[in-house]
């Protein structure tokens, strides 16, 4: 553990963040952020002592006591449960992310920059499962092909520039689709973030 | 009855007719000279007694181990005879001295019998009262005045010689008289309250048993008692009509006594033969056949403690039973010098014990079929317990592994992509494709690694519980699983790791059979069992079978069951797993 610890701070300085300090333990991890008031913390989910899910509960506690601070969990588990139990109670600033991902440092990069601006991130692995599940019918079968598409899109946290410039579309005909997805998800009208996360959280609980 | 005692018995009673017939005719030639003789019947009723007693006596001594009163009763068989020898023409020198000393024991004799019966633990006390009794009887009434008797100086020249006289004291022998007389009065009337007290304090059912014969003894010392203060009223000492007719009611008494106790081994016989009808009519449960031995003993707490060869012992109902409390008398039931079963009960009913000890031979047979039907079935209980325990460390084991993997070989697989990485940004040159491979090989290795991890154990299960281990299953799904949960929230482990291995075990089949569109999981949970329900919308006897097949071992180790059936086009799966705690 503290081997990844510190590969990550290095990796991070590397990438040109500025890393405030290094903890093993859920109080340690508490008292980091209450000295240093980071802009987010990279979480495992594994903590001492019984290495389940303490780094969730840190988490949640965290975006509670601390708005300022946007949260990373880091998994080993390629499962919607955890990231759709922390974006339920702290759908902003937060973000669920495969372990194995921090070693592409622009991956990582980018989901700790979107997270500190108020975006909620989902691993793609998980996105693309939950694409490729089988269900039963619901209101995810009214969508169309390209605003599922960009249903996952945003729940990876791509803003709808990041994604017109994916797809190569208009931004006009992104906008168009992300309405029809709001509608159709029957969320009524609400400022635009949150009715993102409403999205997402309907997509991942589908 | 051994053989031996069997012979010692019949040879007892051949005697003891034989004297009897023999005194009854001394008796009856010297009317008026002593107790005995009289009508026919009269005599017929003396020798039934003695020869009854004796008779009684030996039986309790012979079968039942009950020595003191056996011995007193059979005793008191040859002192009736005495008591009924014609003072003067008794025959012979020994004779006659016999019946001068012993003349009065008879009824002192049945009296302690009575008192010694064990329908309670005898005190010191009561011994003390049988031997003062005996001693006023033998002693005070028989042995001292013999002593100082001389026949030829009381004018009976016909009488034998006196072998027990000393020195001829006639005015010591008068003077004797009124004092054996008093205290004869007080020991009858104490063995009679004794006797009394310790029947009212016996347990119902023993005291019910003996009945007859400490009440018949009761009577008879009470008699003595009351021959004792007429003769104390009489002015010269001779045999008058109310107390022969005293002597004769003793002897009824006595009778009685006798036919109690042949009753009572009658009775013991005939309940071992109803045990014995009930054990060859019906194989008895083990409650049932201890229900049978509480009732014929009187004591609804009688248990059944079965040995094991471990060295534990275990009760009727399998479970373990230490050693016997202190106050519970234990009756062993061996077979080949191994002990196959014990019988514990109250031990203030030991009175009882000849009748425990009838049905218990009576029932030796299903004792031991009972015994081995227990014993089999605690191996049974073993054999599922170490089931049980083998399939949940198994489980255990398995999700050791899974944290293993993930805390072990997933975080340096992790560490070996970052060091790969720095290793790439810090080079000069720029590395080339091997090292785009690598990090690909290393990216492949993460993600076979967490799908080995999750097909070993799914965490989710574990940390979650059955519905979150469902849920990731969905997840992964080839076919819809819709997952309907009325149950709460978490299960033991080895309960959910069950009904977890059937869902997936079905999803599984479905993927790889095209017919099946999709699964339905229904779990509830009541009275401490979690019901599985799965409906399949396609049908394939084949796949519902091997998946039968590969989870029916698991859910009957917790000891549940698990069922196929169809029903309109679709295929049910239900298990029910029992999760108590």
């Amino acid at each position: 553990m503290a081997l990844l610890r510190e590969g990550l701070a290095r990796l991070l300085g590397d990438a040109g963040f500025n890393v405030a300090g290094a903890a093993g333990d859920l109080p340690g991890l508490l008292d980091l952020v209450d000295r240093t008031a980071p802009d987010a913390a990279l979480i495992d989910i594994k903590m001492p002592p019984t290495h389940t899910d303490e780094g969730l509960q840190a988490a949640s506690v965290i975006r509670q006591r601390y708005p300022g601070t946007a949260v990373l969990l880091l998994s080993s588990y390629l499962e919607s449960r955890y990231a759709s139990s922390l974006l339920e109670d702290h759908p902003a600033s937060s973000g669920y992310l495969l372990k194995e991902r921090v070693y592409d440092s622009a991956v990582l990069a980018d989901a700790l920059r979107r997270v500190c601006a108020g975006e909620c991130v989902i691993d793609p692995g998980i996105v693309s499962r939950l694409l490729g599940r089988s269900r039963e019918r619901g209101p995810l079968d009214e969508l169309t092909e390209r605003e599922v598409e960009i249903l996952g899109m945003m729940a990876e946290g791509h803003s709808n520039s990041s994604i017109c410039s994916r797809l190569v579309i208009s931004p006009r005909t992104v906008e168009s689709h992300v309405r029809s997805v709001f509608m159709k998800l029957g969320i009524a009208e609400s400022p635009e973030s949150s009715r993102r996360v409403l999205a997402v959280l309907a997509f991942l609980q589908a | 009855m051994r053989v031996g005692s069997r012979a010692a018995f019949l040879a007892g009673i051949l005697t003891m007719l034989a004297l009897g017939v023999d005194t009854s005719r001394l008796a009856a030639a010297h009317p008026g000279a002593a107790l005995g003789g009289g009508a026919p019947w009269e005599s017929a009723v003396q020798a039934g007694a003695a020869v009854g007693a004796t008779a009684a006596g030996l039986a309790l001594i012979l079968n039942r181990r009950v020595t003191a009163c056996g011995v007193l009763l059979a005793l008191t068989g040859p002192a009736i005879l005495l008591a009924q020898l014609p003072a003067p023409d008794a025959g012979s020198a020994l004779l006659f001295t016999a019946a001068l000393a012993g003349g009065s024991l008879a009824p002192f004799l049945a009296g302690s019998a009575a008192l010694a019966c064990p329908v309670a633990p005898m005190r010191r006390a009561g011994w003390t009262i049988i031997a003062l009794g005996l001693a006023v009887a033998g002693v005070i009434r028989g042995l001292l005045p013999a002593a100082v008797f001389d026949p030829r100086a009381a004018g009976c020249f016909s009488c034998a010689s006196n072998l027990a006289k000393v020195h001829s004291d006639p005015a010591l022998a008068t003077a004797l008289q009124p004092w054996g007389l008093v205290l004869a009065i007080a020991l009858g009337a104490c063995l009679a309250a004794g006797a009394g007290w310790r029947l009212l304090r016996a347990p119902r059912i023993v005291a019910l048993i003996n009945a007859p014969l400490v009440l018949g003894g009761m009577a008879v010392s009470l008699l003595a008692a009351a021959a004792a203060a007429h003769t104390l009223q009489l002015s010269t000492p001779e045999i008058d009509p109310a107390l022969r007719t005293c002597w004769l009611a003793q002897c009824c008494l006595i009778a009685v006594m006798a036919a109690g106790v042949a009753a009572g081994g009658l009775r013991a016989r005939r309940l071992a033969g109803k045990i014995t009808r009930a054990v060859l009519t019906a194989v008895p449960e083990p409650e049932s056949l201890r229900a049978a031995l509480a009732a014929c003993i009187g004591d609804p707490d009688l248990a059944l403690a079965f040995p094991r060869d471990d060295g534990t012992v275990i009760d009727a109902a399998g479970l373990q039973a230490g050693q016997a409390d202190h106050g519970l008398a234990v009756v062993r039931v061996t077979r080949a010098d191994a002990a196959v079963a014990e019988i514990r009960y109250r031990e203030d009913l030991a009175g009882a014990s000849h009748q425990l000890a009838a049905a218990v031979r009576a029932a030796g047979l299903a004792v031991e079929h009972v015994a081995a039907r227990v014993r089999l079935r605690a191996e049974l209980a073993d054999l599922a317990a170490s089931r049980q325990r083998i399939v949940e460390l198994g489980d255990a084991e398995r999700q050791r592994l899974e944290r293993d993997l993930h805390d072990g070989a997933q975080q340096r697989l992790i560490a070996l992509q970052m060091l790969l990485q720095r290793a790439a940004a810090a080079a000069s040159p720029p590395v080339g494709a091997d090292y785009a491979a690598a990090r690909r090989a290393v990216g492949l290795a993460l993600e076979e690694l967490r799908d080995l991890a999750h097909g070993i154990h799914p965490a989710a299960l574990s940390d979650g519980g059955l519905r979150a281990g469902l849920q990731t299953l969905a997840e992964n799904s080839p076919v819809p699983l819709i997952i309907k949960d009325a149950g709460p929230r978490r299960q033991p482990a080895a309960a959910e790791a069950a009904a977890y291995r059937i869902v997936a075990d079905t999803v599984s089949a479905a993927g790889q059979n095209s017919t099946w569109a999709a699964v339905t999981v229904t779990l509830s949970a009541s009275e401490d069992v979690l019901r599985v329900r799965l409906n399949t919308a396609g049908l394939d006897p084949q796949a519902g079978e091997l998946i039968l097949a590969g989870t029916q071992d698991r859910v009957a180790a917790l000891d549940g069951s698990i069922t196929l059936a169809s029903e309109g086009g679709q295929m049910i799966i239900e298990a029910a797993i029992p999760c108590a705690s």
